[in-house]
């Protein structure tokens, strides 16, 4: 790659369900700046080439998660990801497979959040709310640093090889909260949360690619947690815990 | 309409995944040969199956067999590693935990081959 390169071309997924009857690429020219993120790019673009062009972002900050896409061949976070970094002339730029396209670069995420909803990612506490605070020890914090910084991004189910080829399987998000719940001493409904993450579409989907591991921007570790539940649900079946 | 991409990425852990699934197919299929291979030993009092074994005895088919081995090999120390993850051990290096097992198979397949190798070479001299 030439380093005095001052032009990059954005090859973007252009697809509007009202117009087009299949998907094409169109080629944008993008000026280098310093700093020049995917996501500052597609903005140019925006205001200044093609204002018909469709994407998501809020934060621009890695913050919420909301600008993943698949950029040069990898999933990741639009806002997070510096041109000049890629080391590309041309930089493809596609949504995230394996959901349903709304327009260009932005998918539905309703299927991932219903898997998300299956896991029932709430505290299932039998305390009356209010009535008392549920206090943590530091330690009992610390047992769920690894899970709990997820922000719902989408790509490491973008990146998961299972989730592309069994539509129904829970996927490395949906389930890293799912242990999420079972790691934090305040919730303790163990074997219920067990039984929403085991099922047919469930955890032993997993066949440990680490796929997801190596893309979540937020150093969440899916697979740990998968594993861990794996484990656990064995151990408890074992112990005669829970039934088949 | 939904866009369908399977990401390897050139990442490890997905590389492993796939090339144990592509050697456990090339050994079911081996299995199934080789079954009917020796299933040929009831036959003509055993004549069916010599004849079948010296159509084997020429280099090509011994050079397979030491590809054949090096998919066991591959199969086998992957699969002791998978089995290592799913007792959560070594979670948070299973990249390091991958080369330490393909070490170990590369030993194994060298000493195979330095063993097949010869009887590959006089195989031809037959
Ligand atoms: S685990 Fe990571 S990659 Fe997956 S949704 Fe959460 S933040 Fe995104
Ligand atoms: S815009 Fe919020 S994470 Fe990228």
């Amino acid at each position: 790659m030439p380093i005095d390169m001052n032009e990059v071309t954005f090859k973007v997924f252009r697809f509007d369900p009202e117009k087009d009857k299949k998907p094409h690429w169109q080629r944008y020219r993008v000026a280098l700046r310093p700093g020049l993120s995917v996501l500052e790019g597609l903005l140019d673009i925006l205001d200044h080439q093609d204002g018909s062009l469709a994407f998501r972002f809020s934060c621009r900050g890695a913050v919420c998660g909301i600008c993943a896409m698949y950029i040069a061949g990898t999933p990741r976070l639009a806002c997070r990801t510096q041109v000049a970094e890629l080391k590309r002339e041309e930089i493809t730029i596609a949504p995230l497979p394996g959901l349903p396209i709304i327009k260009d670069l932005v998918v539905d995420m309703k299927p991932f959040f219903a898997k998300y909803e299956q896991i029932r990612p709430y505290f299932l506490a039998d305390a009356v709310p209010g009535e008392k605070e549920s206090l943590q020890t530091p330690q009992q914090r610390r047992a769920l640093a690894e899970y709990i910084d997820c922000f719902l991004c989408g790509l490491c189910h973008a990146a998961c090889p299972v989730a592309a080829t069994d539509r129904r399987y829970l996927g490395p998000a949906a389930l890293v909260k799912a242990y999420r719940f079972i790691a934090d001493s305040r919730d303790g409904h163990t074997d219920a949360r067990l039984a929403l993450a085991l099922g047919e579409d469930g955890l032993w989907r997993c066949h440990t690619i680490f796929n997801c591991v190596e893309v979540c921007p937020r150093g969440v570790d899916p697979t740990h947690a998968i594993q861990e539940m794996k484990r656990l649900a064995v151990w408890r079946r074992l112990a005669g815990k829970t039934r088949p | 309409m939904r866009r369908r991409e399977l990401w390897l990425g050139r990442r490890l852990g997905a590389w492993a995944w796939l090339l144990h699934r592509l050697a456990g197919i090339v050994l079911a299929l081996y299995l199934v040969v080789h079954i009917m291979t020796i299933s040929t030993a009831r036959f003509e009092d055993g004549a069916a199956f010599d004849r079948i074994m010296r159509t084997f005895n020429n280099p090509v088919v011994k050079l397979l067999e030491i590809l054949l081995i090096a998919a066991v090999i591959f199969h086998m120390a992957n699969g002791f590693r998978v089995i290592l993850l799913d007792f959560v051990l070594g979670i948070h290096h299973q990249k390091a935990l991958l080369w330490a097992v393909m070490g170990v198979g590369a030993v194994i397949l060298v000493a195979v081959a330095v063993t097949l190798l010869p009887l590959a070479l006089a195989s031809g001299a037959r």
